[in-house]
């Protein structure tokens, strides 16, 4: 199958799924649209890595597994670290009261921080054996322009004013 | 022993190995193994699971890393991770082969002229050294890794009970009661070869 | 002193934790008891031959065939032949130092040119850049929203854009659709719509 045959057909299954995808809008707690966006910011930047890298199939084929896999752990991981944060702070706010329990408190939060960097460490190293030279040097690109990218986008999502 | 136990220039193959680089973590590897292998060995007697276990010691480390808080070296790090496998180890083993209590109050002669050979005058010393490995291994697990901490590994009792978690206090007990059942049934043996101090 | 006791203080004695009133107090019952200085005896016999006895050592070959299993074990395989260098192979490392005298040198070009704004330091890393996300919207319901439609607005522009270029049928791929819960394709829908940003 074409290359443009195959394009075409994705086009067309994108309409159909945004026709099939109207749902009516529901009030979602605030801590779930978090989590979507987070999940939405992650499928975009597959995408555009996708396209930056001009990445083969087969090397979507390994890298977006482990980008999942690792995009989850680390939500996991983001809100067990919400949860020990909020501990946290509910402790220092007791006071004396609580003193004893602070010092395993704080050191649950470092070990949540040191493992979610270590996912992205993680991928950084996956992906070294993954790309060629020349991808490597893009990802690099890519992913600052990514990051600035997304810093762009929040600045235009507060208006002019904010 | 304080020495080997605080080796602080492995912190950039930590910060390798921690970044997901597993050739920083085999060239610590390369650094320990020796000595993980040989306090391993003194628990378990037996070369091949020595082995096995030693493999199960560093890879239970690798999995760990993320949770490596740095407050004490990566090698005693790696050797507590040791000492809780190999102790595991003895449990699993003890709970699976019949073995004979030791029982205090009954000294070897009180079970018969059959339980204990003369020991032979000519080959005391290597006799000796072969049933104290024998003894030492039918300790219960607990009394066996303070004695092969301390007294084979050189361990404090402070350094032991850290590597086993529990007291000081404990260790020293533990230690009475293995010595205390390693006279009893190596006692004649120990009059073969003498009192060297 | 009972001789129970001072058996106890025997062991702490051989371990190096006696010290003051109780070393003199042991030393005071062991003049007098004759049997608990042949227990200390053989103690102390047992120490010393505890600690001759050194673990067997692996050959060379022996620690290499370890290295591979636990290589194995790791999911690691380095170069055969040669024991895997612990920075980047040179390929590898003149690519990254390619990238950031490239990313140093646009940096600097800009910088003098007066070309592009200077890189927001709040997104330069991944976690950073959604830490900052995060704790602007938390409270921000309405920023959260706009954001969000952006976000989406972004995705079905890539998707427009890189038809043609796509080399893979996304859709299909079931490991990109993983992440795509029935909720984003609703997003599209109404980033595409009379309210899209």
């Amino acid at each position: 199958m074409s290359k443009y045959i195959k394009s075409g057909l994705t086009v067309a299954g994108l309409i159909i799924f945004l026709g099939f995808g109207s749902v009516a809008a529901q009030d979602r707690p605030a801590g779930a649209l978090q989590e979507r966006i987070r999940r939405n910011i992650h499928t975009l930047r597959l995408l555009q890595m996708t396209q930056a890298l001009d990445l083969s199939e087969n090397q979507t084929a390994a890298i977006f597994p482990v980008m999942n896999r690792l995009e989850k752990d680390k939500a996991d991981l983001q809100r067990q670290a919400a949860e020990a944060v909020r501990e946290l702070r509910a402790l220092i706010r007791e006071g004396k009261a609580k003193e004893e329990a602070l010092p395993a408190a704080a050191d649950k939060v470092t070990a949540l921080r040191r493992e979610i960097l270590a996912k992205d460490a993680e991928l950084e190293a996956f992906l070294e054996g993954e790309l060629t030279p020349i991808q490597r040097a893009k990802y690099v690109l890519f992913s600052i322009d990514f990051y600035q990218g997304l810093g762009q986008g929040l600045r235009r999502a507060r208006g002019p004013l904010r | 022993m304080n020495e080997r136990m605080d080796d602080r220039n492995d912190e950039p193959l930590v910060d390798l190995a921690c970044n997901g680089r597993p050739e920083a973590f085999m060239e610590l590897v390369r650094r320990y193994r020796e000595r993980i292998f040989a306090m391993i060995y003194g628990m378990t007697r037996d070369r091949s699971d020595a082995e096995d276990l030693t493999q199960e010691t560093f890879l239970a480390a690798y999995r760990a890393l993320p949770r490596f808080r740095r407050t004490s070296s990566f090698y005693t790090w790696v050797y507590r991770i040791g000492v809780n496998t190999s102790l595991n180890f003895l449990k699993k083993r003890s709970r699976e082969k019949d073995r004979a209590d030791f029982d205090e109050n009954i000294l070897p002669g009180d079970r018969g002229a059959a339980a204990f050979p003369s020991p032979e005058a000519s080959s005391a010393r290597g006799e000796l050294e072969a049933k104290l490995a024998e003894a030492v291994d039918a300790l219960p697990p607990l009394f066996k890794a303070a004695f092969v901490l301390v007294a084979n590994q050189g361990l404090s009792h402070a350094e032991a009970a850290r590597m086993l978690g529990c007291t000081e206090n404990t260790v020293s007990w533990r230690m009475h009661k293995a010595r205390k059942l390693l006279q009893a049934r190596l006692r004649p043996f120990l009059n073969e070869v003498g009192h060297e101090m | 002193m009972r001789c129970e006791r001072a058996r106890k203080w025997i062991s702490d004695d051989l371990d190096g934790r006696l010290a003051g009133r109780r070393a003199e107090a042991l030393a005071r019952h062991l003049r007098s008891c004759a049997a608990c200085r042949a227990y200390r005896g053989d103690l102390a016999l047992i120490q010393v031959r505890s600690q001759a006895q050194p673990a067997p050592s692996l050959t060379p070959g022996e620690w290499t065939r370890f290295e591979r299993s636990l290589e194995r074990e790791l999911g690691y395989a380095p170069s055969p032949g040669r024991r895997p260098a612990l920075v980047p192979a040179v390929r590898t490392r003149l690519a990254w130092v390619g990238a950031g005298i490239i990313l140093v040198g646009a940096t600097v070009f800009f910088l003098v040119k007066g070309g592009p704004p200077e890189l927001d330091p709040a997104f330069l890393s991944y976690e950073g850049s959604l830490g900052q996300i995060d704790r602007e919207i938390r409270d921000n319901p309405d920023l959260a929203d706009s954001f969000n439609r952006l976000v989406m607005a972004s995705i079905g522009d890539t998707i427009r854009a890189g038809q043609s270029d796509l080399p893979i049928d996304l859709l299909a791929n079931p490991d990109f659709l993983e992440g795509w819960a029935g909720e984003t394709w609703e997003d599209i829908h109404n980033s595409s719509g009379p309210n899209a940003p």
